[in-house]
């Protein structure tokens, strides 16, 4: 590992833990936009995923970043397409990704209690079967799309696990994503309920939707949290093997390290009122990240939309330096003001302004957020949003405010 | 009786185990010893790996 990029995960691991660092960390939240500035397309990287990686090297070669989000676009879409589901599809330009809602459950009384007795065999017997056409018909068939769907995430994984080892040493720039958390709660609101159904579902049925919320984490988030934590460790084969035998031997938990960081992006709460926030999401959302924050690790967690100082406020629960708080559409100085004592928090940086804006007009916007932000650290910087396509932003504003970034943000 | 889509994706890692693990092979011994992987808590885990992904 080069001295530069040992600087970087330096500067990242201290500014996570809410503690001042030599400069202002930045980071990378490019998405599929890289696949567009690289001059590839999603149906490209589908079929050769080292495509995927080459194309997020150019960006981090171009554009200057501590850390990157990932080596590439972190859904599997082979994997899908082997199960004959669209989940995961490209807009007509072939670079950006959409996400189609798709809602297979259907919410009665009955399915809540098949869910809450038994989450696995109900998502694997009711749900998969639903979602996935290929999960239909003779058990020949079937096995074919198990194949088919494993061939496709084997390829995901080996542009993934490749890419996090590859680009550092390529780049001089480590990747910041140690794990991944989708909350119980955004479980039923992105991939069984909906937006409609999970809606009615908080009136129709709460108590139901509560024990459904607490199944989801005690049998299925405790455990695929294992899972994910080896991306946490991967730069670290001993402790790897470790946490290998004491997770799959002994059912253990994983020891993790503060940095890179569990991702997280929470969905439901900017469409809740703070009463229906604090009973059916923060109980599960707060236990989740207590979870990561006891096998060491720190949890990145997006608040997609605008939460609110009343929702945020929730936060001081948390053992402070526990997680950091990446702002969306929330005020990020106002959020600094209020939790800066608390928890690190990471963002600043509006795409509409990268796309829109003068240089000269992003160059100010950064200044002034810099000036508010950085004062005692636990301040990283990045766009809001996640770039999606090339036209998401302007890559010269890009360019210029992550170079004068780097040079204003020294302590 | 149709059967589950659990039992599918069970009887095809079972298939798989037996295929390329020779240990698998030995009469009445095998069989058990495979009873007890398939029941094990690593390969719990695996459905829940394969669940996580499958729910996205």
């Amino acid at each position: 590992m080069s001295k530069v990029t040992k600087e970087k995960i330096q500067r990242m691991t201290l500014a996570g833990q809410n503690k001042i660092p030599d400069r202002v960390p930045i980071t990378s939240q490019i998405e599929t936009f890289a696949y567009g500035y690289g001059g590839t397309t999603i149906a490209e990287v589908k079929k050769h995923p080292l495509k995927g990686v080459a194309a997020f090297k150019k960006c981090y070669e171009d554009i200057y970043f501590d850390g990157f989000f990932e080596p590439i676009f972190v859904h599997p879409f082979a994997f899908f397409d082997g199960l004959g589901a669209d989940s995961y599809f490209a807009s007509d330009d072939g670079v950006t990704a959409q996400h189609a809602e798709i809602a297979p459950m259907e919410g009665t009384e009955e399915e809540y209690r098949q869910l809450i007795a038994d989450p696995t065999k109900f998502f694997l017997d009711v749900i998969n079967p639903r979602k996935f056409p290929n999960l239909n018909g003779p058990e020949a068939g079937q096995r074919k799309a198990i194949v088919d769907a494993l061939k496709g995430a084997g390829g995901f994984m080996i542009g993934m696990g490749g890419g996090n080892v590859a680009l550092p040493i390529l780049t001089d720039t480590p990747g910041f994503m140690g794990g991944f958390i989708e909350m119980p709660y955004d479980n039923i609101f992105d991939f069984l309920r909906g937006f409609r159904g999970s809606s009615i579902d908080m009136r129709r049925h709460p108590e139901l939707l509560l024990e459904a919320t607490e199944a989801i984490y005690e049998t299925y988030t405790r455990e695929c949290e294992k899972f994910y934590s080896f991306l946490n460790v991967l730069s670290n084969p001993p402790q790897m093997l470790k946490n290998a035998y004491n997770i799959f031997i002994k059912g253990g938990e994983p020891k993790c390290f503060p940095f890179p960081w569990f991702f997280n992006p929470t969905h439901a709460p900017s469409f809740m009122n703070q009463q229906q926030y604090e009973k059916f999401y923060w109980p599960t959302y707060k236990k989740t990240l207590e979870l990561v924050h006891s096998y060491g690790a720190i949890t990145c967690t997006l608040l997609e939309g605008e939460w609110g100082a009343e929702k945020l406020e929730l936060f001081k629960d948390l053992e402070p330096a526990s997680v950091i708080l990446y702002v969306e559409n929330d005020d990020i100085c106002a959020v600094k003001k209020q939790l800066g004592d608390y928890h690190a928090f990471m963002g600043g940086m509006p795409i509409s302004l990268l796309k829109s804006g003068t240089k000269k007009e992003c160059l100010e916007h950064t200044m002034h957020v810099f000036d508010e932000c950085a004062p005692g650290g636990g301040f990283i910087f990045t766009t809001d949003k996640s770039l999606l396509s090339t036209d998401d932003c302007n890559p010269t504003n890009l360019i210029a405010v992550n170079d004068f970034a780097h040079a204003y943000g020294v302590y | 009786m149709e059967k589950k889509f659990s039992d599918i994706i069970a009887d095809a890692l079972r298939d798989v185990l037996k295929k390329f693990i020779p240990v698998f092979w030995v009469p009445v011994i095998g069989d058990r010893l495979l009873d007890k992987v398939m029941n094990s808590y690593a390969v719990s885990l695996l459905w829940k790996g394969w669940v996580m992904i499958s729910l996205m």
